[in-house]
């Protein structure tokens, strides 16, 4: 019930705390609420009021609120700390990075990976080379420097690209129960994912060999990309696919806008 | 006799929860039924604080918090908490000190001019 959902994102979303933290205290506080409703329910009140007493057997939501903040470890708190503007950021970004309705998951891939390659590119174009230029700008081999950027950036983007198409692919198909053929490209994704940055990264190096030293830092860092991905993708797409399967269950997907 | 609200009950809640966890594991809600009962009434709790309790206790390793899994119930999970040996260690020492409170309380309220 939307009411209960309300009553527990009031106190849980002002909290200073990972979204880790916030969502178990979300699922936990709703499973309570809910079984509270439930009792008010059962002693013959309506739903609107049997919500509203089970919200006020919780107690006011600024007190909880502060009490939940006080367990939270110090460290974390500190981390996630509010800075300034940043709602306003994070709200401007997460709006234009959410799944729109009846969007597919290549078209909100391809708009995700779109975004994370422009924003960098826009800042190094306009903000970087410009400060460069007015200080220590060494000619041509400045620009090597910032032209190997574009195409590290380009893979990085092509990724990230797979990465959220395979998640939320994952996640869908869960959901809506999709024939295991329509799975087989993010399969085949998945598995081009894992192996894209090490492949890009040998052919980089192959390349770019005995003239450019630096390029065997840069290996160093896909290697890692690459094993990080391949490790991080399986586990992040199970945790995703489980936990939209949970909001499903109890209807938070209407509440996925969190703050 | 008068409820034992919330503000007495503040520095107690956390060994009451320990003592509810004593008798075997148990998700938010039902700890606090479980203390209701067991005060018989006289116990008024305002039930959303005390998750930031077990939170506590959980953090200091007193607690330790599962998933509940394949409970066959819709809707969110709930959360079962049980007591860890520390916290039966803690729940000793709390109980000794709350009968020392009571003896020496006690005996200062209760000594006769």
């Amino acid at each position: 019930m939307k009411a209960l959902r309300i009553s527990v994102e009031r106190i849980v979303r002002p909290l200073h705390a990972s979204e880790l933290r916030k969502d178990r205290i979300r699922e936990e506080l709703l499973s309570h609420i809910t079984a509270a409703f439930d009792e008010e329910r059962a002693a013959g009140f309506a739903e609107p009021e049997a919500a509203a007493r089970a919200a006020q057997r919780l107690r006011e939501p600024p007190t909880v609120t502060r009490r939940l903040q006080a367990s939270i470890p110090k460290s974390e708190r500190i981390m996630f700390y509010p800075l300034p503007y940043s709602q306003a950021l994070r709200r401007f970004v997460w709006t234009r990075i959410q799944p729109r309705a009846g969007e597919s998951a290549l078209v909100w891939s391809v708009r995700i990976s779109s975004f994370i390659f422009a924003i960098p590119m826009a800042v190094m174009m306009f903000l970087v080379i410009p400060l460069m230029k007015a200080s220590r700008w060494n000619g041509a081999d400045s620009w090597v420097h910032f032209g190997f950027a574009v195409p590290i950036w380009l893979i990085v983007s092509a990724g990230i690209f797979m990465f959220y198409f395979v998640l939320e692919s994952f996640g869908r198909s869960h959901i809506r129960s999709t024939p295991p053929r329509k799975r087989l490209p993010v399969i085949l994704c998945a598995g081009v994912m894992g192996s894209l940055p090490l492949c890009s990264g040998l052919l980089f190096a192959w390349i770019c060999r005995d003239r450019l030293e630096f390029t065997s830092g840069y290996l160093a860092y896909l290697t890692i990309a690459s094993v990080a991905t391949a490790v991080l993708a399986p586990i992040i797409g199970a945790a995703h696919a489980a936990d939209a399967q949970r909001w499903r269950d109890w209807g938070i997907l209407d509440l996925s806008e969190r703050g | 006799m008068n409820p034992i609200k919330g503000d007495i009950l503040r520095g107690h809640l956390e060994p009451l929860i320990l003592s509810q966890l004593d008798r075997g594991g148990g998700h938010g809600f039902e700890i606090l039924r479980r203390l209701e009962q067991a005060g018989e009434g006289s116990l008024q709790l305002k039930e959303g604080t005390i998750y930031p309790a077990i939170y506590r206790l959980e953090q200091s390793g007193l607690v330790r918090g599962e998933w509940e899994e394949n409970s066959g119930r819709r809707g969110p999970r709930r959360r079962i908490y049980h007591l860890t040996p520390k916290g039966r260690r803690q729940l000793a020492v709390g109980r000794a000190d709350w009968r020392r409170f009571v003896t020496v309380i006690g005996g200062i309220l209760e000594a006769e001019t």
